[in-house]
């Protein structure tokens, strides 16, 4: 599933839940703005491999988590009231867990185990194309 | 004591690096001889700043938990800067020579416009940047060697940072990045062990703010104290604005080789992980000492860190080290952005109203001249700042807003749609930041920070400029650099 995807449908499923509860327009406002930022920043995660072919299995698994995690997280924090482990709110906890812990160990596990450098043959070719009259020059068409 | 031996650790080891610095490349790109630990220490090292330090604890005894949407993207930005924009930096740099992101600019688009308009950005927003930093070094300075006063501070930090930064350059800042990184990262540790022992752990923590009333315990809530859209705009701006961070961006055109970006995101997560504990420990401290009493009413929310270190409770060492970690991450942002801002003097600016760079050391004169100008100009930054007694954090905020509205949409978008145009890509520069300057000068247009509605106003404009312009075809090394 693409990261946005799964970003919106978790934010849609959080709006759904957030419409019965009391203090409705707050909390719908809370959940619908929650959502909208998780789902902007994974279409951002999204976007890395756009232009590139290949998509490995771990980085499926990887935007999959993170969507799943960062969703979660940032609904929580807007949603959840009460008291969490330490006296601390739930809604803190899902703030630190969702958006922080969990995404670090994910995200950089995930693109250790996912990165492909470049083919040996392209970097020759790059380094090939590299014309000795600058940056510009090298792009202009 | 130890905030004195760090300064003179970091004057020898930057004076040191001058004896490598020999041509403008090695100036700018370290000689792009970096690895991944070196690259990732550099860039979690001038990614966390006095903004850090010093605002996030004075931010969070302010507003409370909900200075946290600023902070917790850290999580998740070193995978997501690599993914999207840091391997087509790599690749830019193999395949173009470019030493600068607006060189990386000048090379996507193939033009002089782009590079010019990334080029004043850079310039602008290192000004502001730097000012941050001198206000934090001015307060920091004056704490760490009391007596010193508020402007003999601003002026001494500006003199230990021009000595190395001038004569190392990028060298000596990344040198001294890595022996920053590491005061940071122990110094982080420590505050938050004893920020926690210091209400025997978090229970004691949550039950002191907590137990001062509703106002106060609404401060443990991440959305508490502040309205929706300020905490989920900072989470926007702090996740995709991060991607606009020149300060950052810039290390990986210095990496010796594409394989060296596998492991870099995991080594600026953890560096920043660690760093970030100090945020939260200090700043949870904060809280719990100002609500039940123990911490005297502060003259400045800014204060709060230092004043927490200075309660005879607080073990002496803690104390040193970490100011001698406030001092460590000032520095080590500062002299990214007066090289930074010396590059886009020197090198950009000039190449976009076609002028060919100097040469070897008449061009590394100039980028030292360049240097020095940049960091006077942050000083009349800086004085303005302290004069009004605003808050770090607030400066800080705009001078990531500055570089996340002006140029995360080209160096995002721009680098992965081949629709987008060079004059799409100025426009959006002029978009996002016009739309944050109209909004900083004229608050209460919108609940969410400008930095966030600015960042937005810059995608869209991006997006619709490029729609509206003709697509054009890109050359083969532009699209092979793109694409693997």
């Amino acid at each position: 599933m693409k990261p946005a995807l799964a970003g919106a449908t978790v934010a849609a499923a959080g709006i759904a839940l957030a419409l019965p509860l009391p203090d409705g327009p707050g909390r719908l406002w809370s959940a619908l703005l929650a959502g909208l930022a998780a789902a902007a920043i994974l279409s951002v995660w999204g976007l890395g491999l756009r232009a590139r072919a290949r998509r490995s299995a771990w980085d499926r698994w990887t935007g999959a988590g993170l969507a799943t995690s960062l969703g979660g997280g940032v609904l929580g924090a807007a949603l959840l009231e009460g008291s969490g482990a330490f006296g601390l709110p739930r809604a803190l906890w899902a703030l630190l867990l969702g958006v922080f812990l969990v995404p670090l160990v994910l995200t950089n596990l995930g693109f250790f185990l996912s990165f492909e450098p470049p083919a040996p043959e392209d970097l020759r070719r790059i380094r090939q194309l590299r014309g000795p009259r600058g940056p510009e020059a090298a792009g202009s068409r | 004591m130890i905030p004195a031996a760090l300064v003179l650790l970091t004057l020898a080891v930057g004076l040191a690096a001058a004896r490598r610095t020999r041509s403008a490349t090695d100036f700018f790109v370290a000689g792009r001889r970096l690895g991944a630990f070196r690259a990732g220490l550099a860039v979690a090292a001038s990614a966390f700043s006095g903004f850090v330090f010093l605002g996030g604890p004075g931010l969070t005894a302010e507003i409370g938990f909900g200075s946290l949407f600023i902070v917790v993207p850290a999580g998740f930005t070193a995978a997501l800067i690599a993914r999207t924009v840091g391997r087509r930096l790599v690749l830019i740099a193999e395949a173009s020579g470019a030493v600068t992101l607006p060189e990386a600019v000048a090379f996507r688009f193939g033009a002089r416009a782009p590079a010019a308009a990334c080029a004043a950005v850079v310039l602008l927003g290192s000004v502001i940047y730097l000012g941050v930093q001198l206000s934090a070094l001015a307060r920091a300075a004056a704490a760490a060697f009391p007596g010193l006063g508020i402007s003999a501070g601003l002026l001494l930090g500006l003199a230990v940072l021009l000595v190395y930064s001038l004569a190392g350059g990028m060298v000596a800042s990344v040198d001294t990045d890595v022996l920053q990184g590491v005061v940071m990262a122990a110094a982080a540790g420590a505050a938050f062990w004893w920020a926690l022992g210091s209400f025997s752990g978090p229970e004691g923590l949550a039950a002191a703010v907590a137990g001062a009333g509703a106002e106060s315990a609404r401060r443990l809530e991440p959305l508490g104290v502040l309205g929706t859209e300020t905490g989920l705009g900072f989470l926007l701006l702090f996740s995709v604005g991060v991607l606009g961070q020149p300060h950052m961006l810039h290390k990986f055109l210095m990496l010796r080789h594409p394989e060296a970006l596998r492991a870099l995101p995991a080594v600026v997560g953890g560096a920043q992980g660690l760093s970030l504990l100090v945020w939260i420990g200090l700043g949870a401290a904060a809280l719990a000492h100002t609500a039940s009493g123990r911490l005297p009413p502060l003259a400045h929310p800014d204060e709060a860190a230092l004043a927490l270190l200075s309660l005879p409770e607080a073990p002496a060492l803690l104390a040193g080290l970490v100011s001698a970690a406030v001092l460590a991450a000032i520095l080590s942002t500062s002299d990214a952005f007066l090289n930074l801002g010396a590059a886009a003097l020197v090198r950009d600016l000039p190449s976009a109203l076609g002028r060919a760079p100097q040469p070897g050391g008449s061009g590394l004169a100039a980028a030292r001249r360049a240097s020095a100008a940049v960091g006077v100009a942050a000083l009349g930054v800086a004085a303005w700042h302290l004069a009004g007694g605003g808050l770090i954090a607030w400066l800080g905020t705009l001078g990531f807003g500055a570089f996340a509205a002006g140029l995360a949409p080209t160096l995002t978008l721009g680098l992965v749609w081949e629709r987008v145009t060079g004059r799409a890509a100025v426009g959006s520069m002029g978009v996002g930041l016009g739309a944050l300057f109209l909004l900083e000068a004229a608050p209460g247009w919108t609940a969410a920070p400008p930095g966030a509605v600015a960042l937005g106003a810059g995608f869209g404009a991006l997006v619709v400029f490029s729609l509206r312009s003709r697509p054009v075809h890109l050359p083969e090394p532009v699209r092979l650099a793109l694409t693997r």
